[in-house]
């Protein structure tokens, strides 16, 4: 889960960085609101989650509260484009915080590295730039350093990761308990990637986070109830806002047939399967382990909120799902809602045969391999 | 977990799923440390297969997990997988074509898992019940480009292959926690190319596999 700016920012302050003054607005109105409080200089900026906000125009200075009221309506509704979201993202939010002169501008970030199979430490002279880019071009402007889990981000390893990127020796001091409460924040929050870029030097010699990014690990959130809050926030498409509420693994992807199946591995493989059979996914969603009718009536109705899906495939292996309850839940679905789409039924493994059964004389189409299922759909969903 | 692990139990399996990727990395830790001190003390060690997996099956022999048995036929094939389900899908296919296999182990979905391809790769190049081996990998992460490294480098048995998510846009978590295309990582293509470079024929669809193992076993023979 991506947090917003503002949300990153207000836990970071919580941990003790010096994050500029600011609050959030959702209208022109309120933006002017907070800057006549700030009583200075602000920088209007987006809430989307997107990189290159900046050039796609969704950061603004503005000297008086009458500017942050012109330029916040200005962004506010607007579609932002940049080269990383090419369909754009509208801004309904906007962070009006005080404006800083920054001198230089570093990256620092943390983040987790599958193949150490710890956090890792990140830091960089040159902030301000996609990371990504610069790990791409100068990799040895990244200096790197792996977290023990057990004993935390020390002095020492902080220290190590700021010289090994060139830090001047005067910075270290300064720099290491921003690293460490980075740090603390990340891991007090269950994050899976924490950034602060940049991280400026303004005039008056402090070292603030000018930008910050933080993304929440999804499978942590049951403990982090504040967090919780932002989760439906977070998601974009109002479908998979739903499926998330709802607990379903569901992930729209814009085509015409739409996709269930049990087990991420085997419902991302049935999603090939039907563009390798020509067709255009709508979406992946996994009912998981062990399912109930149900849950499987529940996965219908989700996929069939997407009115561009023209056909429904189902592709059960079972080992701990059984397939005749998969066969109940389709057959619940269908009494309870109207579905003028065909559908495929691919049943394989435990109780798959009673599954089968009880499909008998309805108007569900079988197929007896994914691959027959896929060409079956894709032909019926044209 | 770890209450096992502490308690000598050797083979731990974590079917688990959605433990947070925090607490993982620090058990993954505390495991490796009692594994090195039972092994220093002539122990045999402690392992942790998973989470978020279905668990590993050595026909004939044992079965820990929630793998479905009556898919499974005794042969010389063995198979190393970070999905579930799929695995079941071809395993299947695998019996279905008259090839059984030796050991099936499922690693598991996650970002941060106890025991990764490279460590059950060796295990079957020294098994003598196992001819050839299938690897099953997804999105997300690096492993199966090492795995791809340490296949070219000390693998003598043939390998196959088979990568899911072909399809799958970056940025989207499809369903496994560790399955996700981030920061230009993880991309199905990036695997297949790194496996393909190192022999290891890629099948398309899960159907191939068997093809496939027909083709490497008769070269070797």
């Amino acid at each position: 889960m991506k947090l917003h700016e503002y949300q990153a920012k207000q836990i970071l302050r919580d941990f003790g960085l010096p994050v500029p003054q600011g609050e959030v607005a959702s209208s022109p109105e309120g933006a002017k609101a907070i800057a006549e409080r700030l009583g200075k200089p602000v920088v209007v900026k987006a809430q989307v989650h997107m990189g290159g906000r900046g050039k796609a125009g969704g950061i603004k200075l503005a000297n008086t509260p009458d500017e942050a009221y012109a330029v916040a309506k200005e962004i506010l509704g607007k579609r932002l484009i940049s080269p990383q979201n090419p369909d754009g993202l509208i801004a309904e939010q906007v962070l009006v915080e005080e404006a800083v002169a920054i001198e230089k501008e570093y990256y620092i970030g943390i983040t987790v590295d599958r193949t150490t199979q710890h956090n890792v430490l990140m830091v960089s002279l040159q902030g301000g730039m996609d990371i990504e880019e610069v790990a791409a071009t100068h990799p040895e402007a990244i200096a790197t350093v792996a977290i023990d889990p057990l004993l935390g981000l020390t002095d020492y390893m902080a220290r190590e990761a700021l010289y090994g990127a060139g830090f001047d020796h005067s910075l270290i001091r300064p720099m290491t308990p921003i690293l460490q409460a980075l740090y603390r924040a990340y891991v007090a929050c269950d994050a899976n990637l924490a950034e602060i870029n940049p991280c400026a030097l303004i005039s008056d010699g402090r070292i603030i986070p000018a930008d910050a990014k933080i993304t929440i690990d999804e499978n942590a959130l049951y403990r982090q109830k504040r967090l919780a809050s932002y989760h439906e926030e977070s998601i974009e498409d109002p479908i998979e806002a739903e499926a998330q509420k709802r607990g379903i693994a569901y992930v729209r992807l814009g085509g015409t047939v739409g996709i269930i199946g049990n087990g991420a591995g085997l419902v991302m493989c049935t999603v090939d399967e039907v563009a390798r059979a020509g067709g255009r996914p709508a979406n992946f969603l996994d009912i998981g382990g062990g399912a109930k009718a149900d849950r499987v009536r529940e996965a219908v109705e989700i996929v069939m909120m997407d009115p561009s899906v023209k056909g429904l495939l189902f592709n059960i292996f079972g080992g701990i799902t059984r397939g005749d309850e998969v066969a109940k839940g389709i057959l619940e679905a269908l009494q309870t809602m109207e579905v003028k789409v065909p559908i495929v039924v691919r049943l394989a493994g435990t109780h798959a045969e009673e599954g089968l059964e009880l499909l008998k004389g309805t108007p569900l189409i079988p197929a007896s391999t994914m691959q027959e299922a896929a060409q079956k759909i894709v032909e019926l969903a044209r | 977990m770890l209450e096992a692990a502490h308690a000598g139990i050797p083979l731990i399996v974590l079917i688990t799923e959605g433990v947070p990727t925090v607490d993982m990395m620090r058990a993954v830790q505390e495991v490796k440390q009692l594994d090195e001190k039972s092994r220093a003390q002539g122990g045999p060690g402690v392992r942790l297969i998973g989470g978020n997996c279905p668990g590993l099956v050595t026909n004939g022999e044992c079965k820990v997990g929630i793998m479905p048995g009556m898919l499974f036929r005794k042969g010389n094939i063995g198979l190393v997988s970070r999905s579930g389900t799929l695995t079941y899908e071809i395993v299947y296919a695998l019996s279905q074509a008259g090839f059984g296999q030796s050991t099936c182990v499922g690693i598991g979905g996650d970002p941060i898992i106890g025991t990764t391809f490279i460590d059950v790769l060796p295990m079957f190049e020294a098994d003598p019940q196992t001819e050839a081996v299938v690897l099953v990998g997804e999105i997300g992460g690096s492993d199966e480009e090492i795995a791809a490294e340490y296949i070219q480098s000390e693998m003598k048995k043939p390998v196959v292959g088979f990568i899911s998510g072909r399809t799958a846009p970056p940025g989207k978590r499809m369903g496994h926690a560790g399955a996700i295309i981030s920061g230009g990582k993880g991309s199905a293509q990036s695997k297949v190319e790194a496996l393909t470079r190192a022999g290891v024929p890629i099948a398309d669809t899960p159907s191939e596999i068997p093809d496939l193992i027909r083709q490497v076993l008769s070269k070797r023979s």
